[in-house]
């Protein structure tokens, strides 16, 4: 049995559903991602698992314990929200306290509770500033430390770091895995972005029009996307439909060949080789840090092919002619 | 208030403007404090003799303790109705936030005596009638008084995201007019002590309705001045300066109110 368990979840504003049939377990101390693209009804789900919206059908476990008509504050749950909604007349500090504050807590372990969370998130030297006052990524780690401090059973974090530009969004996100670590939180969070979901989930969710199409750990999702949506929506794949296939391997497929940019090998045309290989003439290059990117056209299509970037490897130029060489073993077939 | 710029021109330009604009209000003080100003450029001799005489006149002070209850009634009254209303609709009825501004204007859009005949139908009998007590008045400048809450408030709330507040609230395990009672409403103290503020001088200083409602039953100090305008003119000039006390003391004390609470 896991800690958390979505059980046939469904909801409609009106006529329009917006998610429909989701089905989710989360272990304890994982970290699970829920990644979809826009108005796939994320933010939605999170709410009506906060106990914030109210789904229409289904049932929700959280430790053992039905919740699905408790209350939000019964439910032992915390949320980041996308736009932090710190109280922007309170300090950091009261923000803090506030929760604690609700639960009648004495007044020195408030105190001893929130210098903690703050020693935690770094907070302490901005304790007495008001939200306006901190810049985006300390209001972020506001809301987080306002969110630990109740010590939830589970973490429910919206788009946390989608506000934020992309160094401290790298800070940040590290930081939040160390705190999964060291504090060991059960957590499902929003984004939107890939990389984000590989780095941080233990297991990623993908969402699409308001069901989930495939769900299980990172590495599985990456490696072996279930459908066309899943594919395109994670890792980059090059999706080829079977007449492309054919064109460019000389391969007879059922379905579309998904595959992987790090997949394809770049060799000199004369080189020895096993496996799947086709000619194909370099359109671009371009250097994403530790790989180069190649942008190649084999047979009138085109593919993407990533190879690392060492400076023992003699870049290629657009025009050159090159060979592909591919692994059978690596495509991955999807309907 | 701007920071004048630097150019000479724009200073001069400030300073005429503020010269005609504070003049009219000098020469109110100065010929309440004038003997007698009826020939000349300046009056003859300055006395505080007025201001005694005003304010120990019983029908002054009378008036004036009426117009001060009237106006902080229409605070409190503001306060428990108006301020209310306005943080409902704006948290929970989208569509009566809707109609509250599209009405809004209505009061000022009609003319005055309309409003007092319509009032005076609706309280003259029915399960109200309060024909000729002061209580008509607080209620009449309900309406009156409400963009003067509405704006102002709806600025500051605007500038929060009232929902996410209330669900962070929540969640936290603080039920609704606990998040309205430490976030909201501090949150919205700026616009509400501007809107207080001037529901007190609007209610301090009206006339119309208070001279057709309740006139002689319940003599205000404007109607009391409307009475005096045809006596010695140092006495209008002491009760207009009195007037303008009071209003430069409530947008003091929303002035402090606002500093108190910065956000
Ligand atoms: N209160 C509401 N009333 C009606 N429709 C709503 C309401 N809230 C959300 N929706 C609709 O439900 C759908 C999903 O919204 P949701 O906010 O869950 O999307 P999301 O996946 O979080 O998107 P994003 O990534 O942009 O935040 C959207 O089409 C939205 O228009
Ligand atoms: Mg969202």
């Amino acid at each position: 049995m896991s800690f958390v368990e979505i059980r046939g979840f469904g909801k409609a504003y009106g006529a329009t559903p917006v998610f429909a049939d989701v089905e989710l377990d989360v272990a304890e101390g994982e970290m699970c991602i829920l990644l979809g693209p826009s108005g796939c009804g994320k933010t939605t789900l999170l709410r009506a698992v906060a106990g914030l919206a109210r789904p229409d059908r289904g049932r929700l476990v959280i430790a053992g314990r039905d919740v699905t008509a408790a209350s939000p504050e019964a439910r032992g749950v915390a949320m980041v929200f996308q736009h932090y909604a710190l109280f922007p007349n309170m300090t950091v500090r009261q923000n803090l306290a506030f929760g604690l504050q609700q639960k009648r807590l004495p007044r020195a372990r408030i105190a001893e509770k929130v210098d903690a969370a703050l020693a935690l998130m770094e907070l302490a030297p901005r304790a007495d500033a008001r939200p306006a006052e901190l810049s985006g990524g300390q209001k972020q780690r506001v809301a987080l430390a306002r969110a630990l401090v109740l010590e939830p059973r589970l973490l429910l974090l919206d788009e946390p770091l989608s506000a934020l530009d992309a160094q401290i969004r790298k800070r940040l996100r590290d930081e939040l895995k160390r705190l999964q670590r060291e504090t060991g939180f059960t957590a499902i969070l929003v984004t939107h972005d890939q990389e984000e979901a590989l780095v941080l989930g233990d297991q990623v969710a993908v969402m699409n029009a308001g069901r989930i199409v495939q769900a299980g750990p990172a590495r599985e999702v990456y490696d072996r996307p279930a459908t066309r949506f899943v594919a395109g929506f994670i890792g980059d794949f090059n999706l080829l439909e079977p007449d492309a296939v054919r064109r460019v391997f000389g391969e007879q497929a059922d379905h579309a060949w998904a595959i992987h940019p790090e997949a394809i090998d770049l060799l000199p045309t004369a080189a020895e080789h096993g496996g799947l290989t086709a000619e194909a003439s370099v359109i671009d290059v371009r250097i994403h840090g530790p790989v180069l990117r190649y942008l190649v056209s084999a047979n009138g299509t085109e593919l993407k092919v990533d190879v690392l970037n060492r400076s023992s490897i003699a870049a290629r130029c657009p025009g050159d002619t090159v060979r592909l060489r591919l692994d059978r073993a690596q495509v991955r077939e999807v309907a | 208030m701007p920071e004048p710029s630097g150019s000479l021109a724009d200073r001069l330009l400030i300073g005429v403007v503020s010269l005609l604009l504070l003049l009219p209000v000098l020469a109110v003080v100065v010929s309440a404090l004038a003997t007698d100003w009826y020939s000349g450029l300046v009056p003859s001799g300055l006395t505080l003799q007025w201001f005694a005489r005003v304010l120990a006149e019983p029908a002054f002070q009378a008036a004036l303790a009426r117009s001060l209850f009237v106006a902080a009634g229409s605070v409190v009254l503001q306060v428990l109705v108006t301020v209310p209303a306005i943080l409902v609709a704006h948290c929970y009825l989208p569509w009566l936030d809707r109609w509250m501004e599209r009405l809004m204007v209505l009061p000022y859009a009609l003319p005055q005596v309309v409003l007092v005949v319509g009032l005076l139908g609706l309280y003259a009998g029915g399960p109200l009638p309060l024909t000729g007590t002061p209580w008509i008045l607080l209620l009449g400048y309900l309406p009156l008084a409400f963009p003067l809450l509405y704006l102002p408030m709806k600025n500051n709330l605007r500038a929060l995201r009232v929902q996410e507040l209330l669900d962070a609230g929540h969640l936290l395990g603080a039920g609704d007019l606990v998040i309205a009672r430490r976030v909201i409403l501090p949150c919205v103290a700026p616009g509400l002590a501007v809107g207080l503020s001037m529901v007190f001088a609007l209610s301090f200083a009206e006339f119309v309705f208070a001279n057709l409602l309740v006139g002689g039953n319940f003599q205000t100090l404007a109607v009391y001045l409307f009475g005096q305008r045809t006596k010695i003119g140092q006495v209008t000039a002491v009760i207009v300066v009195i007037y303008f006390a009071a209003m430069w003391l409530s947008t003091l004390a929303a002035l402090s109110m606002l500093r108190r609470r910065p956000i």
